[in-house]
């Protein structure tokens, strides 16, 4: 696989899992796209902005996690299939570990009801935490159109308890046809 | 054919789809996550479903994690690694080949409107998640006061969201003499 001109900065495999690893282990609570950002463009300069950019845009374009995609996106654009091994495994993997340990230790005390409050009290902020991010993209889309189907996919998922795959089969296309037929930029 | 690889296949069959839908990401896919793994399968009680998702957020790295958690609670180490990869590989395997057209075709114009086609799903599939796990809290008002209040703070000003996620497990701990 041969990485594009733009993107041949020499970067080897350990520098990027090494880089990886610490992102995935030590981000807590969100927030990884901006260390990303700051790691591989502002300080090493592996990547111009508009590459990353780009490759952004791509992340939250395509199905799954924004940060993992990213991940892969870049690893592919600087090394490779091999690039995109290293820094997804990198990523993933040690958090995964760390996650079964911590519930491990949440087992231990998982009866205390103290335990589980709490808990929902995170829940219900990272809920606070998404809900702000549903907003932030709501405000982009300033026409009827797009919220009326934002609403319906909505009700059918959380009312209905529709599957969300046939949800998003079926809205997709119509959504996907009304931002094709409107050329202004609402 | 052994319960285990039955559960195993199972998992592929929940996580593997849910792969190619989650346009935008994560938090699209709570509301469905709950549903499979609460309402239809009965792997998990919905205290158990709040406790994982809740542990994943203050946990390290990416929250989508909560899948290999909820395939090791499911199934064990196998379990794990089932989830983990039927919901890994779909969607990796469509971003490498991506990676390499989007080259091709940098400034390309259908970008933005798929772009846009796409996000009012994002929109609807992101409450949908905040609604359903609200829900499974059981905790009425309070959950959806401290969730509003989460939201309000967050768009206020850029706060790191791991301060604010131990703000609300330090407000549930004060509030749980009271209930």
């Amino acid at each position: 696989m041969t990485a594009p001109a733009e993107s041949a900065r020499s970067v080897s495999l350990r520098e990027l899992a090494n880089v990886y690893f610490w992102i995935g282990i030590s981000s807590f609570g969100g927030g990884l796209i901006s260390w990303v950002h700051r790691e591989t463009v502002e300080r090493r300069k592996w990547l111009r902005d508009q590459e990353f950019l780009s490759g952004l845009a791509l992340s939250q374009i395509l199905p799954g996690p924004t940060m993992v995609n990213m991940t892969i996106y870049l690893g592919i654009q600087l090394r490779g299939a091999a690039g995109a091994l290293a820094s997804w495994s990198s990523l993933v993997l040690p958090p995964s570990l760390a996650i079964i340990a911590i519930y491990y230790l949440y087992l231990q005390f998982h009866e205390a009801d103290v335990v589980h409050f709490a808990l929902s009290g995170v829940a219900a902020t990272a809920v606070g935490l998404n809900i702000a991010t549903g907003i932030k993209v709501a405000r982009r889309s300033k026409n009827v159109t797009a919220l009326i189907i934002a609403a319906g996919v909505f009700a059918a998922v959380a009312i209905l308890h529709w599957p969300m795959l046939w949800v998003v089969l079926g809205a997709a296309p119509l959504s996907l046809a009304l931002a094709w037929r409107r050329n202004d930029d609402g | 054919m052994t319960t285990d690889s039955q559960t195993l296949i199972e998992l592929v069959r929940v996580f593997a789809p849910l792969s190619l839908v989650a346009f935008g990401g994560g938090p699209t896919i709570v509301a469905e996550i709950e549903r499979q793994t609460v309402s239809v399968h009965g792997w998990l009680t919905h205290r158990d479903f709040i406790d994982i998702f809740a542990l994943s957020r203050v946990a390290p790295g990416p929250g989508i994690l909560m899948i290999t958690l909820i395939g090791w609670k499911v199934a064990g180490w196998l379990g794990a690694i089932a989830a983990s990869f039927a919901f890994y590989i779909p969607s990796g395997l469509l971003v490498s080949t991506a990676a390499l057209v989007w080259r091709r075709h940098r400034a390309a114009v259908w970008r933005d409107k798929v772009e846009r086609g796409l996000a009012p799903i994002a929109i609807g599939l992101i409450f949908a998640g905040a609604y359903s796990v609200l829900n499974a809290t059981q905790g009425g008002l309070l959950a959806f006061a401290t969730a509003a209040a989460a939201a309000a703070i967050l768009m206020w000003r850029p706060i790191n969201p791991f301060l604010l996620l131990c703000g609300g497990a330090l407000i549930y701990a004060i509030c749980f003499p009271l209930v």
